[in-house]
């Protein structure tokens, strides 16, 4: 016997699907195939079994490996880059990754974020337009007239509208918070965070021990740290000498320090364009520890500390030059990818402008407000852009210097 | 990334790229990688954390190693096919030198 169920958001938190499909078998229904247009999962009925399902997302659509394989996973069902697969050993060693998954529902939660921000602009000018007439038919006794559609159907067109717009705002919030409890789910599977940019510090932190006594700490606020890492990490490391050590840094500018015996520590600052699971494992096992790891600015910045011993060989994040240099230029390049986006931004309003004088022999004031608006932001952004360039040329010298 | 592009991009092997790819000989975490270069060296190669993350991305993008997660959920690397292809052509290319090297060491002593 076969059960069909229909599940409409599935993708949105795969973890909780996985944990459904499980539960699923203990109810003797066994998932056979899944119709991903009509969002239909097909069980049927078979002995109670403990199958361990999970849903990957692979755009290269390679298929499972021979290792994964090997360890019980097959394919219950495909569809594109979609897959589930399923393994019913009691004891499985190794899981397909969940790299791309991950990245999927980020896409997904930050789309939906865009879509709601614009539609919740749209939604307050539409109000706004219809609360001006509604004040303005109100304060001038404007007789209203009510015009009846020259088909009565026609009548039903507001209603319509409206409908359609509550029900497309209401599946946007549904969207983003299943999709912000997906990851979630994911970055406390993993026992990291898989998306600062989007979670924030309360939930993006979480691995970050924040637990310091309020009498042993110290906050120092400290704006322009991200356009000059060198001077940054050689402050932390005299704090640290004076018994300062940095346990986090509280919204982005705040760093808060614990105080304790004279340590050495070494501080570096990172930033990578694909940052996984593996990347938190790695440093950590190694001995950093994360004090800091958000978006800041332009990009993300991620912060390791190390304590060492006096006569200890010091730590290095990197074995050679190069790759300290590529790292400095990933960070500068958090700075001005976003130039072009500034410059195109401007020279449409230039033209706006000129187009305006041209036409119509006057300079519409609304546009040179917009054009004197631009042009405060660009020499802000100018001069975020010049910091970070000397930022980058002092770390520069420094590794020169260190040749 | 086809066999044939891996090998023209990565002959002759950087040392970093050439010590994870011989440590895959079976799936292994990412410190696991440093810890087992580092007694293959005897400590002669101790690699760094953000270097070995760097490579590992780069050999993951060029589909020559591959990623899972063990029972505690903890990122394991694997090396794929073409990844083994690339070893073992790398390791006849170093073969050969160490020969070369070998035949004419005697040159070089007075």
């Amino acid at each position: 016997m076969s059960k069909n169920v229909f599940k409409p958001f599935w993708s949105y938190d795969v973890i909780s699907t996985e944990k459904w499909l499980s539960k699923m078998t203990a109810a003797d229904l066994i998932l056979k195939e899944v119709h991903f247009k009509s969002r239909i999962f097909v069980f049927e009925e078979e002995q109670p079994l403990s199958i361990t399902y999970q849903i990957i997302f692979d755009k290269g659509q390679k298929g499972l490996t021979k290792t994964l394989e090997n360890c019980g996973w097959n394919i219950t069902d495909k569809r594109k880059a979609w897959s589930f697969v399923e393994n019913r050993n009691q004891e499985i060693s190794l899981f397909p990754q969940r790299e791309s998954i991950i990245a999927k529902t980020k896409n997904m939660s930050f789309v939906t974020f865009i879509l709601l921000i614009l539609m919740i602009c749209y939604e307050i000018f539409n109000l706004g337009i219809q609360l001006v007439v509604f004040i303005y038919v109100r304060a001038n006794n404007t007789p209203v007239e009510y015009v009846p559609a020259p088909y009565p159907i026609l009548d039903l067109v507001p209603y319509i509208f409206v409908f359609l717009n509550i029900s497309i705002l209401t599946w946007l919030i549904f969207t983003f918070i299943k999709t912000r409890i997906g990851l979630k789910k994911l970055s406390l599977e993993s026992g990291f965070n898989v998306s600062p940019e989007l979670l924030g510090d309360s939930i993006g932190n979480t691995i970050i021990n924040k637990k310091i006594e309020a009498s042993e700490e110290l906050k120092i606020r400290k704006h322009l740290w991200p356009y000059d890492f060198v001077q940054l990490t050689e402050w932390l490391e005299h704090k640290a000498l004076e018994g300062l050590k940095l346990k986090y840094i509280k919204k982005r500018f705040t760093f808060i320090f614990e105080r304790t015996r004279p340590c050495k520590i070494k501080y570096f600052v990172d930033t990578q364009k694909k940052v996984t699971q593996g990347y938190y494992e790695i440093h950590t096992q190694a001995g950093y520890n994360l004090v800091f790891d958000s978006k800041i600015l332009f990009g993300r910045v991620i912060l390791w500390s190390k304590e060492y011993t006096e006569g200890s060989p010091v730590p290095e994040m990197f074995n050679n030059n190069e790759e300290r240099l590529d790292c400095a230029k990933r960070l500068l390049r958090n700075s001005y990818k976003w130039t072009i986006y500034w410059l195109l931004l401007g020279a449409s309003q230039i033209f706006i402008a000129i187009k305006s004088i041209f036409l119509q022999h006057r300079i519409d004031l609304s546009w040179l407000l917009i054009l004197l608006v631009w042009i405060f932001c660009i020499m802000l952004y100018l001069f975020t852009l010049y910091m970070s360039i000397r930022g980058y040329q002092k770390v520069k010298r420094k590794i020169m210097q260190n040749l | 990334m086809s066999l044939e592009k891996v090998l023209k991009a990565y002959l002759p092997m950087t040392e970093t790229a050439f010590y994870i790819l011989l440590s895959l000989s079976e799936p292994r975490h990412g410190y696991g990688i440093i810890k087992y270069v580092e007694e293959l060296t005897k400590g002669r190669i101790k690699l760094s954390s953000g270097t070995v993350y760097s490579t590992i991305m780069k050999l993951q993008k060029d589909e020559i190693i591959t990623v899972y997660s063990d029972n505690s959920r903890k990122t394991v690397y694997e090396i794929t096919e073409i990844g083994l292809q690339l070893i073992k052509t790398e390791i006849g290319r170093i073969e050969k030198l160490y020969q070369d090297a070998k035949s004419q060491e005697v040159l070089f002593h007075e």
